[in-house]
């Protein structure tokens, strides 16, 4: 045996010794991937956090066609005094060690929010595995409900939300948020934050009566939350029956800091959404302007606002400009819209709706005294020092503000039809 | 000369651009936010006028004593004995930095990626490699470093360019809100970053065209300040500066935030690359100039025999010197700025008012004397 030999071999082994990898690694099979996290408030306990998880299995998420039979996503839940103390008392549950790294969702009670978030937002930011642009979502009623909701169209519950929140993206109803944009408008003076609302409504089958005996499960009705805005705020209802309740994306709730203060349905939520400009794809109805009984869908193809301060003799004001532009989609009565004199009575009255709903969601926001579209940040901008003078009770001074609404609507097109649909006479 | 390598003016700038960008980037925003709010990236720019004041005094002293090293100048330059004691004071320097840059890496590291692996595993590890480097010598570290910049500034620069949908610009606005005084104030964070160009008063005479120092030194300079001041619009944008000044490591949570589409997401391991990359690069500068340094302040024939006592000194200063994290912050942001600003702009000037002094009042001349006199102390 040669001293070189040797000495090679002292270095491979050396080098055996470095190459095992992390000090903190773990495989995917030892892994809970935690997908969402509900975490509900019951005041008055001395542990009143409950933290319920949900979990998928790595094999669900690539697999694809593998596997097969199994529930897809399992749910652990604990309580604690704090959401670590509770997710510990979950851990006892669990086979696998926790990993929070894919929580893409945490859904959190109205309860917990009239109590304060603060806790649950130091745990996004702090924890060295949750990610910041996980989604926030406030549910009326138990959070951990929101997880036993029946997936429909996707492969788990979560994913099924998720794809709702994409979906509510590019519509008008309400506007979930990633969780640091939560946490900016919280920070940012002169700006109130808001969460989207998930709940579980009753299906229609159980709102119209007269489906019940038609339709067993499985109707694919949802309430699309369309121009005649019922659809919003039909919140908690009656849910005594076996009937399986149906996840619904809509609304949201006003924030004051941390706090919870206010919930606004979803007709509220476009209003205060026309400020933001992100109305696209609504639907606006007006009255047929010959045909009393007539209603006239128009489509929202863009939407641009403009927010502009005006300091006159110390008093703040604002003027707010929207320019909007759409189409007809349909229409109900027999009347020849296509026509000069028609689009522009059909354009005012349009503009009247829009406005009448702004200055609804903006009344609500008062009360609230939530300011969630960012007036002060506004007059911040524009003006430093006249904010800053108003800046220690902006809320108040939000609650009197006076704003002026200014709408523009346009119709471009008429659709595919121009004239009314054709009768033989 | 202890080093018998050289390196081009482009690998001196490169070199002094990541040592300055690598840990700056992950601390600066933080602090700058949290004394400038949204301000804080105008201090940045600030900051890196005081950079090139450094830089100006290093090149007037290099070029004055043309082939000297800063420990070697201070000794023509003070005297002997006088020289020496400052050549000490900028040894320990470097070797306290090199330990707060360990300590930092090992904390940014426990901190968001591995929570239950110890810090010395980190730190150990980091300077068995820089020990390495700096063994192999300057131009080994420069060649790396050139290799590196790449992947860093891509990664950093396409990081910060995905995260643009996020962006909210209007967290910048307004400009000068609070007047200029707390710009000034924040400004003392990024500019003892941008101090540590005064390593190049040791690179200096090793390059190849020591008259372009001034040039590459700029570049690096206005480089980093550059990249950081995007990087710092950055997080600002995305988060606003209550939230950034908020967070402990605020570019992570930068490129955490970022997902684009569902697919383009999860980026931090990214930086955690350049970040381990960057402060490899720096470390080993930090150590190869406090090795050369002590090397001449002894009169060594080589540097090489002080490497390997330094880093393990090193190693033990950078988990001993601080508690916590909220120590090394505090240190950061509060007692570091003026103690190196007199390494940085207190020290040089004081060399170059004797050095003017020297030559105007006693006739003494500097600039004649050869490049091979350094040895002889």
């Amino acid at each position: 045996m040669n001293k070189k030999l040797l000495c090679t071999l002292i270095a491979l082994i050396c080098l055996a010794l470095v190459s095992t990898g992390c000090w903190d690694r773990i495989e995917v099979e030892q892994l809970a991937i935690v997908r969402s996290i509900a975490i509900d408030y019951l005041p008055g306990r001395k542990a009143p956090y409950l933290v319920t998880l949900a979990i998928s299995l790595p094999s669900d998420i690539a697999g694809g066609e593998g596997g097969g039979g199994g529930e897809p996503t399992q749910l652990f839940s604990g309580v604690g005094a704090t959401i670590n103390l509770a997710l510990e008392q979950a851990n006892f549950n669990l086979s696998r060690r926790l990993f929070l790294s894919h929580a893409e969702l945490f859904i959190v009670s109205e309860e917990l929010g009239r109590h304060g978030l603060t806790h649950v937002l130091d745990f996004i930011v702090r924890h060295p595995q949750v990610r910041l642009n996980a989604f926030l979502l406030v549910t009326p009623g138990m959070a951990q409900k929101c997880l036993t909701a029946p997936e429909r169209l996707e492969a788990g519950v979560t994913e099924e939300i998720i794809g709702m929140i994409h979906q509510a993206q590019t519509s008008p109803e309400s506007d979930p948020q990633q969780a640091f944009k939560f946490l900016r408008q919280m920070a940012s003076p002169g700006q109130d934050p808001y969460i989207s609302i998930l709940m579980l409504s009753d299906p229609l089958t159980t709102v119209i009566p007269e489906l019940k005996d038609e339709l067993k499960p499985g109707g694919q009705e949802e309430s699309s939350g369309g121009g005649s805005g019922e659809s919003g705020g039909s919140g908690g209802g009656g849910g005594g029956e076996e009937q399986e309740q149906v996840l619904t994306l809509v609304g949201q709730a006003a924030f004051q800091d941390d706090k919870l203060v206010g919930l606004m349905n979803g007709v509220e939520t476009r209003g205060f959404l026309w400020f933001m400009g992100r109305t696209e794809r609504a639907v606006i109805t007006v009255s047929d302007p010959e045909d009393p009984d007539g209603i006239v869908s128009t489509h929202v193809a863009r939407v641009e606002t403009t927010i502009k301060p005006q300091i006159k003799n110390g008093q703040v004001s604002f003027t707010v400009q929207v320019e909007e532009e759409g189409d007809i989609r349909s229409v109900s009565s027999q009347t020849n819209l296509a026509t000069t004199e028609m689009i522009p009575k059909i354009n005012s009255a349009k503009a009247a709706v829009i406005k009448h709903e702004m200055e609804k969601a903006l009344r609500k926001m008062q009360e609230l005294k939530t300011d969630l579209v960012g007036f002060g940040a506004i007059l911040n901008r524009k003006d430093p020092d006249m904010f800053r003078q108003l800046q220690e009770n902006w809320s108040e001074e939000f609650s009197k503000l006076t704003v002026d609404i200014v709408v523009i609507s346009e119709i471009r097109r008429t659709g595919q039809q121009s004239g009314p649909v054709q009768q033989h006479r | 000369m202890l080093e018998n390598g050289k390196i081009s003016p482009r690998q001196t700038g490169e070199l002094m651009f990541i040592t300055i960008l690598a840990t700056a980037i992950l601390f600066v925003p933080a602090i700058t936010a949290e004394l400038a709010g949204h301000d804080a990236w105008l201090a940045t720019l600030a900051g890196s006028f005081i950079g090139l004041v450094t830089l100006w005094m290093v090149t007037w002293l290099g070029h004055k004593h043309p082939g000297q090293t800063l420990f070697a100048y201070a000794e023509t330059i003070l005297g002997k004995w006088l020289g020496k004691l400052l050549g000490l004071a900028y040894v320990w320097l470097f070797v306290q930095i090199t330990a707060i840059i360990v300590r930092e890496f090992g904390d940014f590291m426990t901190t968001s990626f591995m929570p239950n692996t110890p810090l010395s595993a980190f730190n150990l590890s980091l300077l068995v490699v820089a020990v390495w480097a700096v063994l192999a010598g300057l131009e080994v570290i420069s060649r790396m470093n050139e290799f590196l910049i790449l992947l860093l500034v891509t990664i950093l620069v396409s990081v910060i360019l995905l995260s643009t949908p996020n962006w909210e610009l209007t967290y910048l606005l307004p400009f000068f809100a609070n007047g200029p005084l707390p710009i000034l104030v924040a400004s003392a964070v990024p500019s003892s970053f941008m101090g540590e160009i005064i390593l190049l008063a040791t690179i200096l005479p090793f390059m190849t065209r020591p008259e372009r120092a001034l040039l590459a030194g700029g570049a690096a300079v206005v480089g980093s300040a550059a990249l950081l001041t995007l990087a710092i619009v950055g997080s600002l944008a995305v988060f606003g500066p209550e939230l950034v000044a908020s967070f402990s490591f605020p570019l992570h949570l930068f490129v955490r935030s970022i997902s684009i589409g569902q697919l383009l997401t999860r980026f931090e391991v990214l930086v955690m690359v350049t970040w381990v990359a960057g402060v490899f690069i720096k470390t080993s500068v930090f150590l190869y100039c406090a090795s050369l340094g002590l090397a001449e302040i002894l009169g060594l024939s080589q540097y090489r025999p002080v490497v390997l006592p330094l880093g393990i000194i090193i190693t033990v200063f950078s988990i001993s010197f601080f508690q916590s994290v909220v120590d090394v912050k505090e240190f950061i942001g509060q007692t570091f700025p003026p103690y190196f600003a007199i390494f940085s702009l207190g020290l040089p000037s004081l060399l170059i008012v004797v050095t003017v002094v020297r030559e105007k009042i006693f006739g003494t001349t500097f600039t004649q004397s050869a490049p091979d006199k350094i040895n002889k102390g």
